[in-house]
């Protein structure tokens, strides 16, 4: 009896640590190529170091679906968007989704059902992907689902982008060739391709999963070794403490630090995509230049003909920039900033950011975030920041990002400041969209009244403006006739606390009402996320990804609870209420350009 | 009694002495720590603080073991008779000084870590280690030479 016992249990014990040998053979292999280590060597010398990153978001950019790091809710329950069934489960510490089958060829709406495991998760701090595995390689698919975390819901993956609703999403996309570059150090595609039958085979190996250490300090390899003679290390405590075995961001010149943020917040090309499958992106902390990667600029990019493929396609520049170059997705500060005065002047990342020293949202260094990151090359408009902006001394419109980085680029579903630092330019939005930092805080004011501002304050030259411009805010006319990024800009500002101080709250539910019925996902999410900020609509029930029907209900219904504010023509709003007619003839003229912002 | 009687007995009582005193000391350090345990004190216990809580540790381990050592060496010299001043004064300042250096390097080099490497002060503990060692081999000898 003990014996049959015996038997059985290492049966299911050999069973177990099979199945276990079979998952990590369609995992990114942990490998120490090219000198990688992996967090774990570090952390014995560098423990302060170690814990802050530890409690990064960089930290969490990819891990192994656990119970530890699944966000999600796998709670078993069926659910349905668009006609599209979906159910996720958990069976002990897997994580299971049932969805669309991704490799049907057939009508996508007929697509039968089946059930995947997921193997990685991506992101979380505010939205988490899943990652299914497939079952020869090592190759990883993108579930068509994403939680979202400050709501805890899930969604469609492209309804957590500004994606056009008309447009199909991407069929499929692997982790291994593309999100690998940022999501991984020391990643390496590895697609391997049979001489004789030309089938490829993924065999992708990474020193760490995640951006860890040596993404920003280079391999650590050498340095590891170096160090493990004592009297080396208190030679370093005790001196300068530069070691030229490992690399150390802040000690590097403006070029080669801001190389290494590039890699990911930049819009890079890949140089050499035949190459970059092989063996990654081959770029190393501290070299001057990137091998691997093409640093996209949207003025000088119709120059190189280098771009002209890249060029070729449909939206490359529009969908990744403002038209004077500064990015448009968030992820991407890198492109804004190398547009900006501040940057010749020598300004890098690490003037502002902290790796482990800073917040853990933005990683913005201690007091960075204050007037005090400007105070070092602009001492005297700083302390007099009251008279140089023209606002209250302490006010946050006297806050010099408020008006030289105001949000106006938007990803990860909400909208971030601009790291092209300006001087907000009528002009400049006229020509190029781009909201500027008047309109953004004073939300009811129009463009005519930010031209005189300006001029009075500034001396900015007054510009020709059309009726529209002179009449109506320029936010409403942004929201109303606006692109989808336009309107997600504005549906973000919106619900900000400083603009709502400056602009007042009681006319902008029923614009939000509007955004709400929008026809992208992400505007509809903002918004509501927006309207839930407004005194009374704190507990407003509404499902951003539900029935078309039921969202026009949502919306309808944000205008009846509306208490009427009074009457301004600047928001269209007359003694009667809204002026719904003007407003049908704004939406009437609404920029309908299909919009695919490549965050 | 004679005076060499006298003496041992006197070196016996100074180790008693030293020895729970060290352990009054070093298992209150004990306690300490262990509260902080109890409350999750990030300065002692988070991840940046490893090498600290590291040390501290150490130096509460061997402040106890060598409270018990003093106590062991008094027993020791209670039950073999027979020792030379010399060797007691060399007993005693070996024990002694290695039960003060050992436990304050680690405690000290704990304060002042540097990264994942302790404080200058942890200097303290290799004379400490050999202060003991030799302490150590004066007992181990004395035995042998002492043997009635």
């Amino acid at each position: 009896m003990t014996l049959v016992g015996l038997l059985g249990w290492e049966t299911a014990r050999q069973h177990a640590a099979n199945e276990e040998i079979q998952v990590t053979q369609l995992l990114p292999e942990k490998s120490e190529d090219f000198g990688y280590v992996s967090s774990d060597a570090c952390r014995a010398c560098h423990p302060s170091q170690y814990a802050s990153w530890h409690q990064s978001y960089h930290r969490t950019m990819t891990q192994i679906a656990t119970p530890d790091t699944v966000l999600g809710r796998f709670d078993g329950v069926p659910f349905a968007i668009d006609g599209r069934h979906y159910r996720v489960s958990r069976r002990g510490d897997e994580f299971w989704m049932e969805v669309p089958d991704p490799s049907w060829q057939g009508p996508k709406n007929k697509a039968p059902s089946v059930e995947l495991r997921t193997r990685l998760v991506s992101g979380s701090h505010t939205l988490q992907a899943y990652w299914f595995s497939g079952t020869v390689d090592r190759h990883l698919y993108l579930a068509p689902l994403t939680w979202i975390i400050e709501d805890q819901k899930w969604v469609e993956r492209k309804d957590a982008l500004v994606f056009d609703p008309e447009r199909p999403p991407k069929e499929v996309s692997t982790w291994n060739g593309d999100c690998i570059q940022c999501h991984a150090t020391g990643g390496q595609p590895r697609f391997l391709v049979d001489p004789t039958t030309q089938a490829v085979k993924v065999d992708t190996r990474v020193g760490e999963l995640g951006i860890a250490c040596e993404a920003c300090h280079g391999p650590g390899h050498e340095h590891v070794l170096a160090n493990q003679d004592p009297i080396r290390r208190y030679g370093l405590h005790f001196g300068d403490g530069q070691d030229p075995t490992i690399v150390e961001p802040r000690r590097l010149t403006q070029q080669k630090a801001m190389q290494i943020c590039s890699v990911c917040h930049a819009v890079q090309l890949i140089a050499d995509s035949r190459a970059f499958l092989s063996t990654g992106i081959q770029f190393r902390p501290g070299q001057e230049t990137n091998p691997s990667q093409i640093l996209i600029r949207a003025l000088e990019a119709p120059s190189k003909p280098e771009l002209a493929a890249f060029l070729s396609v449909p939206g490359a520049i529009e969908m990744r920039f403002w038209p004077d170059g500064p990015s448009r997705p968030v992820g991407r500060e890198v492109s804004s900033l190398i547009e900006s005065k501040c940057y010749q002047g020598g300004l890098t990342c690490l003037n502002c950011h902290s790796m482990h020293n800073g917040s853990r949202s933005k990683q913005v260094a201690p007091e960075m975030d204050t007037d005090k990151a400007c105070a070092s090359c602009h001492p005297d408009l700083v302390k007099d920041a009251a008279a140089h902006s023209h606002h209250r001394a302490g006010s946050s419109g006297a806050a010099c990002s408020s008006c030289h980085m105001p949000p106006t680029t938007f990803g990860q579903m909400r909208g971030n400041r601009n790291h092209f630092i300006e001087s907000p330019n009528p002009a400049k939005t006229l020509a190029t969209g781009r909201p500027n930092a008047c309109n953004v805080c004073h939300l009811d004011r129009t463009m005519a009244w930010t031209v005189e501002q300006m001029n009075a304050w500034y001396g900015t030259p007054k510009i020709e403006l059309d009726e529209d411009e002179r009449q109506v805010s320029a936010t409403v006319l942004q929201l109303l006739k606006g692109d989808a990024l336009q309107r997600a800009i504005a549906s973000a500002s919106l619900g900000w606390a400083p603009a709502q101080e400056a602009s007042g709250t009681d006319w902008i539910a029923p614009y939000l009402g509007v955004l709400m019925r929008d026809s992208y996902a992400v505007v509809r999410y903002r918004a509501y996320a927006s309207l839930r900020t407004l005194p009374g609509y704190q507990g407003f029930e509404f499902d951003y990804v539900g029935p078309v029907a039921e969202r026009e209900q949502g919306s309808a219904r944000v205008l009846q609870q509306w208490k009427r504010s009074a009457a301004n023509p600047a928001l269209l709003i007359g003694p009667d209420g809204l002026e719904q007619e003007l407003i049908d003839r704004l939406l009437a003229r609404r920029d309908n350009r299909s919009i695919i912002l490549l965050e | 009694m004679s005076q060499d009687a006298q003496s041992e007995d006197q070196a016996a009582h100074r180790h008693l002495r030293m020895g729970w005193w060290s352990l009054v000391v070093f298992v209150s350090l004990g306690v300490v720590l262990e509260t902080l345990h109890g409350f999750k004190e990030q300065w002692y216990l988070g991840l940046q603080n490893e090498t600290r809580r590291h040390l501290w540790t150490l130096a509460h381990a061997h402040g106890t073991l060598l409270g018990l050592v003093h106590i062991a060496v008094a027993s020791t010299i209670r039950a073999k008779q027979g020792w030379s001043p010399q060797q007691i004064r060399a007993i005693w300042g070996c024990v002694t000084g290695a039960g003060i250096l050992l436990p304050l390097g680690f405690f000290l080099g704990g304060i002042w870590a540097m990264g994942g490497d302790p404080g200058v002060f942890v200097l303290l503990v290799p004379p400490g280690a050999a202060l003991l060692i030799i302490g150590a081999l004066v007992i181990a000898r004395g035995l042998g030479s002492n043997e009635r």
